[in-house]
């Protein structure tokens, strides 16, 4: 019994095949004559003497080499590194299926090896294990199961006989000695992430219930969606992603990169102070989860070391971002200061701002004791911003404030 | 001469620039008072110069109505300043007689010793370098900010420790088109950075700041950047100029180009009467050409095989280029 | 008491933002131990050659990546690859760079010299280095000091106003342990969760965007696997080391403030040993400390 799937592929196979043969102005003699040729060309037996000759034109891989440079000639690689739940994104830790590259006029011969059967396997599956049914199939009259096996395997040939100078390769150290590893990608994983990506992103609950929202009567029903943010696309092989892989091809040579960034501020917008740091540059938006942490911490205190460390923290968080600023406006570079629009601005404020004064800070008789003053304003304005921020300040009792004053003390070195 | 035996090779580069960064100030204040440039965005509705079809010709007025709306990035001096400043810095490194790869320990030792018998010869890297020290002093690498200038001044700070120097030139009065009769100051630099390239100096770290005035208002142009858009998006921005952290600037690499556009022995100088910049084949990108052909044996790669195997280029001016490409670096090994 | 050798500020233009093929950001892990570990080779045939450096704490304190963002997703800004010879462009391979600012904090062994020739020594030498394939625009003067592993503050000080990476293996190993696979454990911590509730009268609550763990969680490429056996084979670098084709390994990570951590430890990076199968990794037990802590 031929199985549908098959039969089926070698009817379209026929169908393209006359399409492409026939035109309006075909004489009906010759349209008998391609039909016949056409059925005896995707005639089982025939076919399969003809795809497995050209099997080896192709290769089946988890990791072709163009991915990393189109014109990279290396080994076709067929991983097999083992299942283990250690939390590591690698190959081994997610079911993908092989990729392929290599002639694109031997493409059908991948298709039909991948077709899936009644049973759910595919046909090189079958091949691979050797069952029944695909003996009896490949046994005809002209052919014998185990040379077209043979043949049709060739796909699966792993051999690994060069690397390339187009791909990164790195030594890692190992022991007292280093391992050369030639890094390659797994199409199947990145592709497979691009699924679940958009899998994720446009999920039926995701559009049930966006669905829901915009309509002037929602139904009551509830749900949650689900987001990716701060995705990067990145590509193969250009204009040509056909040239990289199959697989490559089938997702128009573009996949998702996950974004790896740490919280680092959008900082195109600071500038100079033009009355004070601390009224014009901190804006209290910038503080508010602190604030509000700092709030939940008085509300839930105990006196207990972690709490005073968790304090510490807090103030500290914030103090790192008022750093951060001073950072920005001091990387402006030097001079600004003596500009007209920031004649309003306290001389300590210079020093301590921009980066002409950078010698003066270090010197003690100069430097108009810009720490100090720096500490003390900004003890204030956390206090201060605070108590605006959260319009409760029962809870701040005055060790709490002089234990800010302390920890800023300590840490001197920031505003330095 | 045959192929170079070594699969992999390849080198770092050893000029290493950074960004540029971009100011408005004015020709008087430029020491003093400047301030970072930032980016414009502007909405420009396409105009339609191109020749009409002849089918088209009737509907001129429907085209130009129809014609799209585009976003483009510009920078431009305020209407106070007049001077653009630039400033970036580079960095010059020794060790172009180590290959950062390569897989052919023969090739390896023939190679260094080609390279370290260039260094003992008279001129040597002075050739090379005082190009680089030129192209440093004439401000190519304001490209097309130094179109049409006033005045041009470059000031060359040396940050190495306890050599700090400074230089000024005055830029307008240098001639683009050769390397000929150059200045004394310039010869002075040129003798540091060849003497870093000789390795007779570790490495120099050079700060420049360049000064041009074009004009009260007038346009400046930052580098364009490549965004490698897959989408077919309405909102996609035409031109979109580089910035760092939101001030104007120019790409290291576009600074880097300029300062390796030394390469006057190039077949084909005669008639275009301009340096180009140093390329293994010659490519100059503007023109769509690549003057130095493999089958003339010019290219990098045909006289490299000779170099490094120990065997003499017909001129010093071939050995000039070879060094040239190896201190701008890259990947020579597997066949191209 | 530990050693720390301290470079601060250090300015990377172009450094290497592609970390795996997953992940764009903050250059990998085996990036930064590399720096260090070509640091260790500049001291062969040195005065300095006695001093081991056996781990490596990064802060980052700022960092630009060069996309570009058009709609939802973002576009790699490339640079131009040269021409060829015959004046055309060659097909394109996507490049992702950043710029960095960081503070590195290197642990070292063995005595130091008791002045400052060591901490001059790299400040020279560092300006002939890359680290994550970037080059070194500028550093502060390196320190050598000496800091107690309890008393992170003492060290943490000069890491500010900055984040440090810290491995949060441990929680997608959980997710694995479950029944996960690796793409789904990883998602499970990246995804952004809004509740929906609408009532009775027509009342849509949302609730405010919330993600499985607290913390900044991103994925981090932390090494290698091999999907070859090692070998000989043409075209290498070198004919002398045994070569395999490999594979980046990515888990989780999360950026912290510095001041978070009970131990200096916490926030180092080192090698891990290698076991002889296929795994080359960087490893960092503040995922492991937080395991302990909860039980």
């Amino acid at each position: 019994m031929l199985d549908t799937a098959i039969k089926k592929y070698l009817e379209d196979k026929k169908q393209d095949f006359l399409k492409k043969k026939i035109k309006g102005n075909t004489s009906e003699e010759e349209k008998l004559k391609f039909t016949q040729e056409a059925n005896e060309k995707y005639q089982l037996e025939n076919w399969l003497i003809d795809s497995s000759s050209r099997a080896k034109q192709l290769s089946l891989t988890s990791h072709p080499a163009k991915f990393v440079h189109p014109n990279a000639k290396a080994s076709s690689i067929i991983a097999s590194n083992t299942h283990r739940p250690d939390g590591l994104l690698r190959s081994g830790n997610v079911v993908v299926e092989l990729d392929t590259f290599g002639n694109a006029a031997a493409l059908d011969v991948e298709k039909f090896l991948r077709l899936e059967l009644e049973d759910g396997r595919a046909v090189l599956q079958h091949i691979e294990e050797e069952t029944e049914f695909i003996k009896q199939l490949f046994d005809t009259e002209n052919t014998n199961f185990s040379s077209l096996r043979e043949s049709f395997m060739k796909v699966k040939v792993s051999d690994i006989e060069q690397t390339s100078e187009k791909l990164k390769q790195i030594y890692f150290p190992v022991a007292d000695d280093y391992h050369l590893l030639s890094v390659l990608i797994p199409s199947g994983l990145i592709y497979k992430l691009k699924e679940r990506i958009n899998a994720l992103r446009f999920s039926d609950e995701n559009k049930r219930l966006r669905e829901e929202i915009k309509k002037a009567s929602p139904e009551p029903t509830s749900g949650k969606i689900n987001e990716l943010f701060d995705l990067t696309s990145v590509g193969y092989g250009g204009t040509e992603p056909q040239n990289i892989s199959t697989l490559n091809n089938q997702n128009g040579g573009v996949s998702f990169l996950l974004p790896s960034l740490p919280p680092i501020l959008n900082k195109r917008n600071i500038q100079p102070p033009k009355k004070s740091f601390f009224v014009n540059c901190l804006w209290s938006g910038f503080f508010k989860e602190d604030f509000n942490d700092f709030h939940k911490m008085l509300i839930d205190r105990r006196n207990n070391i972690d709490i005073r460390d968790k304090r510490d923290d807090i103030v500290l968080n914030s103090i790192s971002k008022v750093k951060w600023l001073i950072n920005q406006i001091r990387d402006i570079g030097g001079n600004w200061s003596d500009s007209e629009t920031y004649a309003d601005l306290d001389h300590w404020e210079k020093i301590w701002l921009d980066e002409k004064y950078r010698s003066i800070r270090a010197d003690k008789h100069q430097n108009n004791d810009y720490i100090n003053k720096a500490q003390s304003y900004l003890a204030n304005w956390f206090i201060g911003s605070y108590k605006q921020t959260i319009k409760d300040n029962k809870l701040l009792g005055n060790d709490d404030i002089d234990h800010i004053k302390e920890i800023l003390k300590q840490e001197q070195e920031l505003l330095a | 001469m045959s192929k170079i035996p070594a699969s992999v090779l390849a080198f770092e580069k050893k000029l290493v620039p950074s960004d540029g960064i971009m100011y408005g100030t004015t020709w008087e204040n430029r020491n003093s008072q400047v301030t970072p440039l930032k980016l414009q965005e502007k909405s420009v509705r396409g105009t339609i110069s191109n020749r009409l079809k002849k089918s088209e010709e009737g509907k001129i007025d429907a085209k130009i109505e129809s014609a799209n709306l585009q976003t483009v990035d510009s920078c431009a001096l305020t209407p106070e300043q007049d001077t653009l400043k630039l400033s970036f810095t580079l960095k010059v490194l020794s060790g172009v007689e180590n290959p950062s790869a390569c897989n052919h320990e023969g090739f390896n030792q023939s190679y260094t010793q080609a390279v370290k018998q260039f260094m003992e010869k008279n001129p040597g890297f002075t050739e090379i370098a005082n190009r680089y020290a030129a192209n440093l002093a004439n401000g190519r690498f304001l490209w097309r900010n130094r179109v049409g200038c006033e005045d041009i001044e470059i000031r060359v700070n040396v940050l190495n420790e306890g050599n700090e120097r400074s230089r000024n030139f005055q830029s307008q009065d240098m001639d683009m088109r050769n390397f000929d009769n150059l200045p004394s100051n310039v010869i002075e630099l040129g003798s540091l950075i060849a003497d870093t390239l000789s390795g007779r100096n570790e490495f120099l770290l050079l700060e420049i700041d360049a000064f041009a005035k074009i004009g009260k208002s007038q346009d400046v142009y930052p580098s364009e950047e490549l965004v490698l858009d897959k989408s077919n998006s309405k909102e996609k921005k035409s031109k979109i100029l580089f910035d760092v952290d939101g001030v104007a600037a120019m790409h290291s690499q576009k600074i880097g180009n300029a300062i390796r556009t030394i390469d006057t022995w190039y077949p084909g100088y005669e008639e275009h009467q301009r340096p180009i910049a140093i390329d293994p084949y010659g490519a100059v990108t503007n023109l769509g050409r690549a003057y130095r052909q493999p089958k003339q044996k010019t290219d990098f790669f045909s006289l490299f095989d000779k170099f490094s195997q120990g065997e003499k280029l017909d001129a010093i001016e071939d050995e000039y280029f070879v060094m040239a490409v190896l201190v701008r670096g890259g990947v020579f090994g597997e066949k191209q | 008491m530990k050693d720390i050798l301290l470079i601060p500020n250090i300015k990377i233009h172009n450094a290497n933002a592609l970390s795996s093929p997953y992940t764009i950001g903050f250059p990998a892990m085996t990036a930064w131990l590399g720096f260090m570990h070509a640091l260790q080779r500049r001291l062969v045939g040195t005065k300095f050659s006695d001093i081991k450096f056996t781990g490596v704490i990064v802060s980052c304190l700022d960092m630009t990546l060069h996309t570009h963002k058009v709609n939802y997703v973002s576009s790699i800004i490339g640079t131009s690859n040269p021409l060829d010879k015959t004046g055309k462009r060659p097909s394109f391979i996507e490049e992702a760079r950043c710029d960095l600012e960081v503070s590195i904090a290197i642990e070292c062994e063995m005595g130091f010299l008791g002045d400052d020739s060591f901490a001059r020594f790299i400040d020279k030498t560092l300006h002939m280095m890359k680290i994550a394939s970037g080059d070194i625009i500028s550093f502060k003067p390196c320190q050598h000091i000496e800091v107690d592993n309890n008393e992170p503050r003492t060290l943490t000080r000069y890491l500010m106003p900055g984040f440090c990476l810290v491995s949060r293996q441990a929680l997608m190993q959980q997710s694995m342990q479950d029944g996960s696979d690796a793409i789904d454990a990883m998602l499970e911590y990246l995804k952004t969760t809004t509740d929906i509730e609408i009532d009775e009268h027509k009342q849509v609550k949302k609730s405010k965007p919330y993600k499985k763990e607290k913390g900044w969680i991103v994925p981090i490429a932390v090494g290698y696997q091999g999907i070859s056996e090692p070998g000989k084979l043409a075209n290498t670098r070198d004919e002398t080391t045994p070569h395999r084709f490999a594979e980046s390994v990515v888990t989780l990570g999360e950026f912290k403030m510095p001041y978070h951590f009970d131990n200096i430890d916490q926030m180092m990076w080192r090698y891990q040993e290698y076991n002889k199968d296929d795994l080359y990794l960087c490893c960092n037990n503040y995922s492991i400390n937080q395991q302990e802590s909860k039980l």
